[in-house]
């Protein structure tokens, strides 16, 4: 018997999954073959994704839409030329063959070990997977002391970004007395391209719920909290059902399989502030408050959701929890470094060849990751940097491309780890606009207590505006790392402490291009809207006047049949003539380097 | 308490645990750490983020406030890293303050007069604080009031509306006033050092002026015989006459200027002989020469006069000239002198200028009289040559025609020369008053101090502090800097020099400018911003009609008349900050020398919110501290307030971002008292916005028994305000806060009056009080002293009710005094007597803060004693179980544990049945409530409060009360609060069986005690005072007079029409017609109160008495503790309610003290007497309470009755119900903005 799968979590959705879901359930109606859903696989710059599945033996296709669904079932039925791309095979775990490969060759799953696997709203499944035998573990052959112990000796880090060592936060829950103790999981994941917590929700619900369920029996806690942003539905629906199925089951509610131990958890549902992925905001929030974020100390395993001890962890955190407790602190140890021990889950988006989620052992250098994993850059283009840690994070230059990725060696390039976010950026990225992006997402996201966050990021981002559209000016970069510096150090909580971290990093490294922005009034990744000039190519132009015909304000001159020219003092750079053009004749460009010659003559 | 040991600035302290870091380091003195956001009352909250300190081994800087400190820490308070963060942090919030911290009008005048500040003085009628406040910038308010050119009026923001407010005839109008000058100014004492001031203009009289204030002996060297430079000799009389000038010089030479006239320096003394005998010199010789038309032959021409030269000379010598006059230039000086030849009679003046009208520099108003007095205006012309007779006298000045060409420097359009247009005009006199020069070189010539001079002939400056090059040398006006401007520029740079010279002789630092944004600093506000004010046309000032003004010098214009002042006192927008002088902010901004441009960048702009009848709400000042927030979140169990939108976004709204006055809000005022800038701001019971100076003073509020401290802001008897005491965390509620609205807005009686027929006569207080004597007197005579009774409200003080009690005992011989509101309640002598062996709360406020649980019953915090509810709310908060009963949901009900509602005049049976219950289950053991005395009897009683009945009577369900059992079961401490005045669920016994329950608790071996807040201000001082028919003086026994030997037998009396003459003091029976029907027999009524009141308009004789912020003396609070009154503002007619009293009593034939604390003293002493040292009341002298918590139990009659609603039976009880249940419109304070 054959079974179907298709991808379907969020990113597979939104590629159409779902119609080839539907088309395949029409196709196969009646049948043998048994159609399911999986989670997200990691892929996802070939969804929808269809895994075929006989024995021990998976095979998977990508790019599967609906119109191409009967192809593929002609083809699984009769045979012959593979009509999809045939993304990879692999036998018994083994990887055989496929264009993809090398994108799950390179990868270590410990946390995405039943993603795109199992059938994340079968509870079944996931026991068949070994589900549930951790809690089993913990609960009935440990205490809590040797659930702390173990965590401690596999060294995990929590995966939120800061990379607290998990055994250890949980000891200090666990060492504060009270009669109401709270475990928190943080699903609040908010920093744009990051989707790793999504995909682990969705694809493997109950990985989760036992990671807290063991947390909680090792700090005393009998309730819990998985605060989800409500922006992610499809993952509260699988959180939902998967806490359903385990009360149902008896891993969730009163004297869990006998213990004696009880455990609730409820879903909170954050309204999109990306400022309460910050705990004590997240707290805040969940006890129905504005979600601002408090001073610390006292630290949350004192005083922590309606001031109770309580643990807070992120997804990836828990999610590796009942594998160390299955298979031991040592065997996580093989993995990782001596101090990053244990994978890390990666979403790489931006102008990678093939984004999406890659676990990998921590210690991987980014180029591995980059190069062997996600296939290098998008067109072959020349990869510039990476940005690590997202709003608060910062970028990582070409040149260090050979940085170990962990918890040491990144922070020492002046990003971080973060929770996992790679946004690859190319040589058309320029860095000072990318900059602009992430303080306009800060301040926009920020809760608006401190003077410093509510403020000076506004106030470095009008200076990068100005920078940008070449008003800025000569003591704009001072102003900025000035202004960086003090919000740093003089913010309450991560988002202000971290919020000039892309504006510093970049300072760091491409002081050249705000010195180009400034001084030259161009973008040297020809990038920046106002800076850039849009030229005729005389070559490819055929005079069909298209451009001269979309031009807004007229600044397109020529005869039919003639090469058109741009009047660069009309021009007021919106972009339309290479959107109108046809034959790819309208070319951005830098003003010339004469210009930027000329001024500086002047300067002197 | 634990301690622990950190080092804070390398110093080793001992903090207490659980201490932050701020608090160790006020608490040691160490440093002082500036804030916005924390205040002690409030949780630490950590957002303005200048609190910062540098804590060793944290990256970052930590804010004090929240830091807890820790064993071992060090941390640093102060170093550059720390200062400039805190720099950064004020111009971070400054760059987003679109707020005026000074008006307009403030800043942009050179002196920077307090115009909004004045204006608003004016509009209340305080001429003589306008004018002094003018002087505490610019000494020479009436000269300015006249000749100023009004920098002020030109930034004036009403330009953008319709015109500019006429600030400078505000000012002529208040200096014009006889209270300008009817005081003299206060000098610092002499610090026996001179300055000598080289001058007599403005810059040399004002420098003069606040050398002498500061306490110096400042010697002014003037060269000419009268002083004032060119405010004698410069303009003419019809614009300044002499004699405001005298007056004004006059003035200063009060504050100690000498001036020395005909002294020239560099003839009569010299520089170098200045410098020894005076410790600064300060040279304002001004410029006396006048400029040139640059024309051949000029000097040498007979009737070619310099304009400053012809000023001068018909100044000292006004004779009457003939010929035509052409006066040459457009400035005030060439208008002067056009004016003053045609008052001389001159046959024809011509002005000639060489652009138009349009870009002449002198004021357009006298240009305008110019005209209007014939006076020929030649544009477009210039003089380019002489035309002489052969004499050599002036035949005729030969004249070019110009036109405007580019704009100059100036901006203005460059006149240019018309070839071939020259012409010759015909005239007698040429006077050029294009200009004047300084003439320094006398002064300098073979002197050893050699200030530098310009290429101007002018000193060398710097404009900051006047200082020349030479030590101790300073320079200023006409002869300074850039060289002659006018009169408010010399004042400017007078004010500079003195402060200059003051911190150079004394060596303090110089003071710093004070720190201010204005709008202005992004943009003008405009049109946009101010369209939706309504327009206004402006007033001129009067002037004197032409034909009296030619051969005559009388001054032309007269001024505002009262309306024109207050039209355009009421004109004016207020743009400057009320929170000018302690908003801190400003003040951090000031301290730490923030740069604005630094960070300059969008400013959100918003509107202001004034829809609030009481707060003002300008989001634009709002720094985000939150503190108004969680203040709201302290006094109301859901605040009002909070915060909406994200990051630059964010604002403080009123929950929902509904308009304030929408919301829960209960106008506390709160909020406004926590800001720390001006965005929230309160609105007053009168005209006139201004930061302006308050005299304060300590006192009790007098709405209520709670009696909170108060400090209460004046600025005059009649506009004045109630603030908290300042002290973090004692607040106020609404009318604490706003309830002065009542004495300013209430018709109040300004004199004695005696009614004839329907007309009340004026009469003096002697008159008064021989009337009203003489009117009960003669009732007691014809019916006997039992027909004659005194009637108080019981908010009157103590002093008030013991000396009516005296009138009532030996006055008129009777024991017929108390109060018809206490009777109306069915308050009875002595209520808890019985039970307690005393009547009052048997514990202050302080209990509650350790109960384990309190009930609450009959009373709604909320909204009568807010602060009260407060305290309960702190308790629950903090962990107190909280049971609150009333027949009307209340906001505290939101946060009780159990909320009970009895039907109205029920609830003693309620509390009856609940006792049963504990009874019955055995709480209260029966052998311990049958050792309470009482204790069987009592047994015996309780038992007909059973279930069934009770649940059918007050409509409770037996689980509910059953809850309540449950709860006084499991509590230890049990604080009962129960109103014994509220009318609306009073029932009859309630304060027995209230007792009962405490003295149960007890005897059960718990604690408890019970507290009595009472809505009346001194209910609980009748008895102790001696305004009851049973206790005289210190709760003495009343001596067997004629007359009701207690409450219900006087209300007995009443009823049945047996009282036939009264003396009703504040109290308003005639308000209610089933009150009034008491008074239907009465013969004789006389009334002393502040407010006119149906009760004085039916009197045959009323006296103005007055409120508890005008008469001192004392009341008895809640607590028992007697509170001091100050009399913060003196009541309008003259004598306050005690003094009123005294004079009547003394017209009776009593001796009584003449001072009201001699009174206190008395009541005190009595209540020693008969009470002992220490129950109930506490005489302000730490006296502890001492009662051992024994009792009788006393079977009450827990009949359920509820009482009719008591009318309001003063003003201001009927100000307090009508705020709250009809939102009295008329008290309301005027939305004006």
């Amino acid at each position: 018997m054959r079974k179907i799968l298709v991808g379907m979590s969020t990113c597979g959705i939104s590629a159409g999954a779902k119609d080839t879901y539907d088309k395949l359930a029409e196709l196969l109606e009646g049948g043998e073959d048994q159609l399911d859903i999986t989670g997200c696989i990691g892929m996802c710059f070939r969804e929808p994704l269809v895994e075929v599945r006989e024995g021990d033996r998976r095979t998977i296709f990508g790019d599967v839409s609906a119109k191409k669904v009967k192809a593929l079932v002609d083809y699984l039925n009769n045979g012959g030329d593979v009509p999809e791309s045939l993304v990879f095979q692999s036998d018994n775990g083994t990887i055989e063959a496929g264009e993809e490969k090398h994108f799950l060759e390179g990868q270590t799953r410990i946390v995405l070990r039943n993603c795109g696997v199992i059938n994340p709203e079968s509870l079944v499944e996931y026991e068949a997977a070994g589900g549930y035998e951790a809690t089993r573990k913990a609960l009935l052959e440990m205490t809590p002391e040797a659930i702390i112990e173990e965590m401690k000796a596999s060294g995990l880090r929590g995966r939120g970004g800061a990379g607290f060592p998990t055994g250890l936060k949980w000891s200090f829950a666990a060492g504060n007395a009270g009669d109401v103790k709270y475990v928190v999981c943080n699903a609040d994941e908010g920093d744009p391209g990051a989707f790793m917590d999504r995909s682990v929700l969705e694809g493997d619900p109950h990985a989760v719920l036992e990671g807290m369920i063991i947390c909680g029996k090792a700090i005393g806690a009998s309730y819990g909290y998985i605060y989800c942003r409500a922006e992610y539905p499809l993952a509260i629906r699988r959180l939902e059902t998967a806490i359903a199925a385990a009360r149902e089951k008896g891993y969730l509610g009163t004297n869990i399989l006998g213990s004696g131990f009880d455990f609730e958890i409820t879903i909170k549902q954050g309204a999109g502030a990306f400022v309460c992925g910050e705990e004590t905001a997240l707290f805040a929030s969940i006890e129905g408050q504005r979600g601002m974020p408090r001073i610390r100390p006292p630290f949350p395993a004192e005083s922590g959701v309606f001031g109770k001890p309580t643990n807070n962890n992120n997804v990836e955190t828990y999610a590796n929890v009942p594998w160390i407790i299955t298979n031991g602190a040592a065997e996580y140890r093989k993995f990782g470094t001596e101090k990053s021990p244990g994978t890390k889950v990666f979403a790489l988006a931006g102008k990678v060849a093939k984004g999406g989620l890659a676990e990998v052992p921590m210690g991987m250098t980014i180029e591995e990751i980059l190069f062997g994993i996600g296939g290098g850059i998008k067109e072959g283009r020349e990869f510039k940097a990476v940005q690590m840690g997202g709003p608060s994070g910062g970028c990582i230059p070409a040149a260090l491309k050979d940085t170990p990725v962990d918890f040491e060696n990144i922070p020492k390039t002046g990003a971080i780890m973060g929770s996992g976010g790679m946004v690859v950026l190319d040589d058309t990225t320029c860095m000072v606009d990318m900059s602009r992006f992430f303080l306009d997402f800060t301040q926009d996201e920020s809760c608006g207590k401190c003077t410093f966050c509510r403020i000076g990021t506004r106030r470095m981002l009008e200076i990068l505006e100005r920078i940008v559209k070449g008003e800025g000016e000569k003591e704009d970069p001072d102003r900025l790392a000035e202004l960086g510096e003090r919000i740093k150090e003089a913010s309450l909580c991560g988002l202000g402490q971290t919020a000039p971290n892309p504006v510093l990093s970049t300072l760091r490294f491409y002081m050249d291009e705000y010195a180009a922005h400034i001084e030259q009034k161009r973008c040297p990744a020809c990038s920046c809207g106002s800076l850039v000039d849009y030229v005729i190519d005389p070559e490819a132009c055929t005079g069909c006047t298209l451009c001269a015909r979309d031009c807004p304000v007229e600044a397109i001159s020529g005869v039919k049949k003639e090469v058109h020219v741009v009047d660069q003092s009309l021009c007021v750079k919106c972009g339309k003539c290479v959107t109108s053009c046809t034959f790819g004749a309208v070319l951005k460009t830098c003003p010339a380097p004469e210009a930027a010659a000329v001024t500086e003559e002047a300067g002197q | 308490m634990k301690t622990l040991t950190l080092e804070i600035n390398g110093k080793s302290i001992e903090a207490k645990a659980g201490q932050t870091v701020l608090e160790a380091v006020e608490e040691h003195g160490l440093d002082k750490i500036p804030t916005l956001c924390h205040s002690p009352e409030l949780k630490p909250y950590a957002s303005c983020f200048l609190c910062v300190v540098e804590i060793e081994g944290r990256p970052g800087l930590a804010p004090a406030c929240a830091t807890p400190v820790a064993p071992g820490m060090k941390v640093t308070t102060k170093n550059e890293r720390i200062i400039r963060s805190r720099r950064t942090a004020l111009e971070l919030l400054l760059s987003n303050h679109y707020a005026d911290c000074m008006a307009p009008c403030m800043t942009g005048c050179p002196a920077h007069v307090d115009v909004q500040g004045y204006i608003a003085l004016a509009n209340m009628g305080e001429y003589g604080k306008a004018v002094d406040l003018i002087r505490e910038t610019n000494p020479l308010p009436g000269i300015c009031g006249r000749i100023c050119v009004r920098k002020c009026e030109v930034v004036c923001r009403r330009n953008d509306v319709d015109a500019p407010v006429g600030i400078n005839n505000i000012k002529r109008y208040v200096t014009d006033m006889p209270e300008a000058f009817d005081h003299d100014p206060v000098r610092e004492p002499s610090r026996g050092q001179s300055v000598g001031i080289v001058g007599s203009g403005p810059a040399g009289l004002t420098a003069a002026w606040f050398l002498g204030l500061k306490g110096y002996d400042p010697v002014i060297y003037e060269a000419l015989p009268g002083a004032g430079g060119m405010l004698r000799y410069g303009i003419p009389e019809y614009r300044l006459p002499k004699a405001e000038l005298d007056q004004e010089v006059d003035y200063i030479k009060k504050a100690g200027a000498e001036i020395r006239l005909n002294t020239r320096v560099g003839r009569d003394v010299t520089l170098d002989e200045l410098r020894a005998e005076h410790g600064a010199v300060f040279l304002a010789p001004g410029a006396s020469g006048g400029k040139g038309m640059y024309v051949k032959g000029e000097d040498e021409t007979q009737g070619v006069v310099r304009g400053v030269d012809f000023l001068l000379e018909k100044t000292q010598n006004p004779e009457p000239m003939t010929g035509t006059v052409v006066v040459i230039g457009g400035g005030n000086t060439a208008v002067d002198v056009a004016r003053t030849a045609w008052r001389l009679k001159a046959d024809k003046v011509i002005v000639l200028y060489r652009r138009t009208r349009a870009e002449m520099p002198a004021d357009e108003m006298e240009v305008h009289d110019l005209l209007e007095e014939g006076i020929e205006l030649m544009e477009l012309m210039a003089p380019v040559g002489i035309v002489r007779h052969e004499d050599g006298s002036l035949k005729a000045l030969r004249c070019v025609r110009m036109t405007l060409g580019e704009p100059d420097a100036s901006g203005r359009r460059r006149p240019v020369p018309q070839e071939g247009s020259d012409f010759d005009l015909p005239c007698d006199w040429a006077m050029p008053s294009i200009g004047q020069t300084p003439l320094v070189e006398e002064i300098l010539a073979d002197q050893e101090a050699e200030p530098g001079v310009s290429r101007w002939s002018t000193f060398d400056i710097d404009t900051r502090t006047m200082e020349t090059n030479v030590d101790g040398i300073y320079a200023g006006g006409d002869a300074a800097d850039d060289g002659p401007t006018v009169v408010i520029d010399a004042i400017r740079d007078g004010q500079r020099a003195a402060r200059a010279i003051h911190s150079f002789l004394s060596g303090e630092p110089l003071e710093k400018e004070p720190f201010g944004v204005t709008k202005e600093f992004w943009a003008r506000p405009g049109k946009k911003e101010l369209g939706e004010i309504p327009q206004s046309p402006r007033h001129e000032v009067h002037t004197i009609p032409v034909e009296e003004r030619k051969g005559s010098f009388a001054e032309v214009a007269t001024g505002y008349h009262h309306e024109d002042m207050e039209h355009e006192a009421h004109r004016c927008l207020s743009c400057g900050c009320l929170a000018y002088d302690w908003c801190d902010l400003r003040l951090l901004a000031e301290e730490y020398d923030v740069d604005m441009d630094h960070f300059k960048g969008y400013v959100r702009k918003h509107k202001v919110d004034d829809r609030h009848p009481y707060v003002v709400y300008d989001p634009n000042k709002c720094i985000l501290c939150a503190r108004c927030i969680r203040t709201c979140e302290r006094v109301l169990p859901i605040s009002a307030l909070g915060l909406v939108n994200r990051g630059f976004q964010a604002e403080m709204r009123p929950a929902m971002n509904d308009p304030l006055v929408e919301t829960s809000c209960i106008s506390c005022g709160n909020c406004i008292d926590a800001c720390p800038t001006g965005a929230l701001g309160a609105k007053f019971a009168y005209d006139g916005r201004a930061a302006l100076a308050l005299d304060t003073e300590k006192s009790h509020c007098g709405f209520c028994s709670i009696a909170c401290p108060i400090t209460v802001c004046s600025i005059s008897d009649s506009r004045y305000f109630m603030r908290p005491s300042g002290v973090p965390g004692e607040y106020l509620c609404h009318d604490g806060r706003f309830g002065a609205e009542l004495f300013i807005r209430s018709k109040r009686l300004d004199g004695p009056t005696l009614r004839e027929g329907m007309e009340h006569r004026a009469i003096t207080h002697g008159e008064a009080y021989e009337r009203a004597a003489a009117g009960l007197k003669a009732a007691v005579e014809k019916y006997g002293p039992e027909s004659v009774g005194v009637f108080l409200y019981p908010d009157v003080s103590n002093e008030e009710m013991y000396l009516a009690g005296r009138i009532a005992r030996e006055g008129l011989g009777t024991n017929n005094i108390t109060s018809i509101a206490v009777l109306e309640t069915g308050g009875t002598s002595g209520a808890l007597d019985e039970s307690f062996g005393f009547t009052a709360s048997t514990a202050d406020r302080a209990a509650l803060r350790d109960a384990d649980l309190i009930i609450v019953n009959n009373i709604d915090p909320q909204n009568y004693f807010l602060i009260l509810g407060t305290e309960i709310m702190d308790a629950a908060k903090s962990g107190a179980k909280l049971v609150v009963t009333g027949s009307t949901r209340q906001a505290l009900a939101d946060i009780a544990d159990l909320y009970v509602d009895p039907m109205r005049g029920t609830a003693a049976r309620l509390w009856n049945c609940i006792t049963r219950t504990l009874i019955e289950e055995g709480h209260f053991p029966r052998e311990a409530v049958e050792q309470v005395p009482g204790g069987k009897a009592f047994l015996a009683s309780i038992t007909a409060y059973d279930a069934d009945t009770t649940c059918q009577i007050t409509g409770v369900e037996f689980n509910k009360s059953h809850k309540a059992a449950q709860m006084i079961a499991a509590a230890k401490k049990v604080v009962i609060v129960h109103s014994p005045d509220r009318s609306r669920d009073l029932a009859p016994g309630d304060l027995q069986v209230m007792a009962n329950l405490s003295l149960l608790i007890r005897a059960a071996g718990g604690e408890s005690e019970l507290i009595l807040p009472s809505l009346a201000a001194n209910g609980a001082g009748m008895e102790i005072s001696g305004a009851d028919p049973k206790f005289a003086a210190g709760r003495a026994p009343a001596k067997g007079l004629p007359g009701a030997r207690t409450r219900e037998e006087l209300f007995g009396m009443l009823r049945e029409g047996k009282i036939k003459a009264a003396l009703v003091i504040s109290e308003d029976p005639m308000s209610t017609d089933r009150v009034a029907s008491y008074f239907g027999g009465v013969e004789f009524l006389a009334a002393v109160d502040w407010a006119q009141t149906e009760t004085t308009l039916f009197a045959d004789v009323a006296i103005p008495g007055s409120t508890f912020l005008e008469s001192g003396g004392t009341r008895c609070n809640f607590e028992g503790k007697v509170q001091r009154f100050s009399p913060a503002v003196k009541p309008p007619a003259g004598a306050a309610g005690w003094q009123v009293l005294a004079g009547l009593a003394a017209q009776l034939g009593l001796e009584v003290p003449g001072t009201v604390d001699e009174i206190t003293a008395d009541i005190a002493e009595a209540a020693r007497a008969h009470l002992g040292p220490h129950l109930p009341f506490l005489w302000n002298t730490g006296e502890e309470r001492n009662w051992d918590g024994s009792g009788r139990l006393v079977v009450a009659d827990a009949s359920a009755r509820p009482f009719p609603r008591v009318p309001a039976f003063n003003a201001a009880a009927f100000y307090r119900r009508s705020v709250r249940e009809v939102g009295l419109e008329h008290f309301r304070v005027g939305a004006r903005q």
